[in-house]
């Protein structure tokens, strides 16, 4: 799959005549997702879909992050909020397509809001830019959710958020919630609680960087 | 022909397009992303570039398709080649949102089929959709094609006018709170770019719509009427809108 966005991105790269080094700006924001429109036939945008994500797409779902490294298996994990708090569940897939791991793993609800805003900032860092980020591997991470609103007063809207980034700049906010979501999905395995202070603390700063 | 979009499917339909008509509706003056392929939802979309995809090409830099409620859908787009500019109109004979309807009552049909329901109601919506329709297959549709040239200092501008808007392309930021969405009827402007793979989309009217997209909206339409008259008036619209467009867009920096 990763192979097919170095080739989709090198042939962006080809039309706009523009190659971005390492450390580009482009991997310091998350870009709009390829759609329809933007790209023509969509067959190849659906690459990193597997029917086995689909639960993480459903509309109960409040953030999620679908995550394909070069060389090693893709894996998914996304919050959903429950009566008392929220619960973080995560999947891995390996070569085949199978599932290699499946978890699931209560937090607090404060935690939860904070991992919420969290991804809230980053997608709205979401735009196009002037650069093109390619490169032989590395890791093709997509961010989304969902949120409603009111506006103007008295009529209810709902916007759905949704970005990528191809190896994000370290340190970027890109990279910051790709960090985060990992450690999350290390809670969602191990259920150690160890961890917890140091992503509630993570997620209030990344929420707090916009 | 079909004579009115049936709304009444909309409900149906809330998890699939309209999650990217909502969005559409909040915009200010910028461009919302367009709702991403990932989703298996967007079966519209997938009608619309079927229907226009003679215009994703590199040799159209700039493209607009425009989804208006009651009214049928077409894109107008900028064709270069050797240097010459062109407009470029793709009017199909039917309204394609039809299809979308026709493809959720088929849809309707076997689930009611394979659940043991009566499915008469079914039967009988398709044949008479399917009636109106040229033909049942939206593949088999060929849009009328309108060709005007213009002006390379025109259509480089309208180049431009079309990269920086994309670049603006963003999502709204209001206040979050907590309930659902009601959609509200509008007409929905789907503009892109080949270079860099740029997609943004607005609905009109949107609620505090800015000079910036009604001007981009203003191109659009006024592109689709000079190439269907080659009225003077019309290329003077083009032209003075997509100069204001420019100034504001440098106003940003």
């Amino acid at each position: 799959m990763l192979k097919q966005t170095v080739l989709c991105a090198a042939l962006l790269c080809a039309a706009t005549a523009r190659a971005a080094p390492p450390g580009c700006p482009m991997r310091d924001h998350l870009v709009p997702e390829g759609s329809v429109f933007a790209m023509g036939d969509d067959s190849y945008l659906k690459w990193g879909y597997d029917k086995a994500f689909a639960p993480f797409l459903q509309t109960d779902v409040m953030v999620r992050m679908i995550a394909a490294p070069a060389f090693s298996d893709r894996y998914a994990v996304g919050l959903r909020e429950t009566s008392g708090g929220y619960t973080v569940f995560g999947l891995s897939l390996g070569r085949a397509g199978k599932p290699s791991v499946h978890c699931e793993a209560a937090i607090a609800k404060p935690l939860g809001q904070s991992l919420v805003a969290a991804w809230r900032v980053v997608l709205l860092g979401t735009r196009f830019s002037d650069d093109v980020a390619m490169g032989l591997d590395g890791i093709e991470v997509h961010f989304s959710m969902r949120e409603n609103f009111e506006q103007p007063p008295g009529q209810m809207q709902t916007q759905f958020l949704y970005g990528q980034v191809w190896t994000p700049n370290r340190g970027s906010p890109p990279d910051r919630l790709l960090g985060l979501a990992d450690d999350l999905q290390n809670y969602c395995v191990t259920h150690d609680r160890a961890g917890l202070p140091g992503i509630a603390k993570a997620a209030v700063a990344l929420a707090r960087s916009h | 022909m079909i004579s009115a979009r049936p709304f009444r499917k909309l409900p149906a339909l809330i998890a699939a397009a309209l999650l990217m008509l909502t969005s559409a509706a909040i915009a200010g003056d910028h461009l919302l992303p367009e709702d991403p392929a990932l989703s298996d939802e967007n079966d519209f979309d997938g009608i619309l570039y079927g229907v226009f995809k003679d215009l994703y090409t590199p040799d159209y830099p700039a493209r607009m398709i425009a989804v208006q409620s009651f009214q049928r859908e077409f894109a107008v787009a900028l064709h270069v080649k050797d240097g010459r500019y062109s407009i470029v109109l793709l009017d199909p004979p039917t309204m394609l949102w039809g299809y979308q309807v026709l493809a959720d009552d088929i849809r309707q049909r076997d689930q009611d089929l394979a659940a043991g329901r009566d499915a008469r109601a079914d039967v009988k919506e398709i044949a008479d959709l399917e009636v109106g329709m040229p033909s049942p297959d939206w593949r088999t549709v060929k849009p009328a094609r309108c060709e005007r040239p213009i002006d390379a200092a025109l259509g480089a501008q309208l180049v431009e006018d079309w990269r920086a808007m994309l670049l603006q392309t963003r999502f709204a930021q209001p206040e979050p709170v907590a309930s659902e969405s009601v959609f509200v009827d509008g007409d929905i402007l789907h503009f892109s770019t080949w270079g860099g793979g740029m997609a943004g989309q607005i609905t009109t009217p949107s609620n505090d719509g800015g000079d910036k997209t009604n001007l981009l909206i203003a191109i659009g339409f006024a592109m689709r009427d000079y190439c269907k008259t080659g009225d003077a008036k019309q290329r003077a619209t083009i032209v003075q809108a997509a100069a204001d467009l420019a100034a504001r867009l440098k106003q940003d920096g």
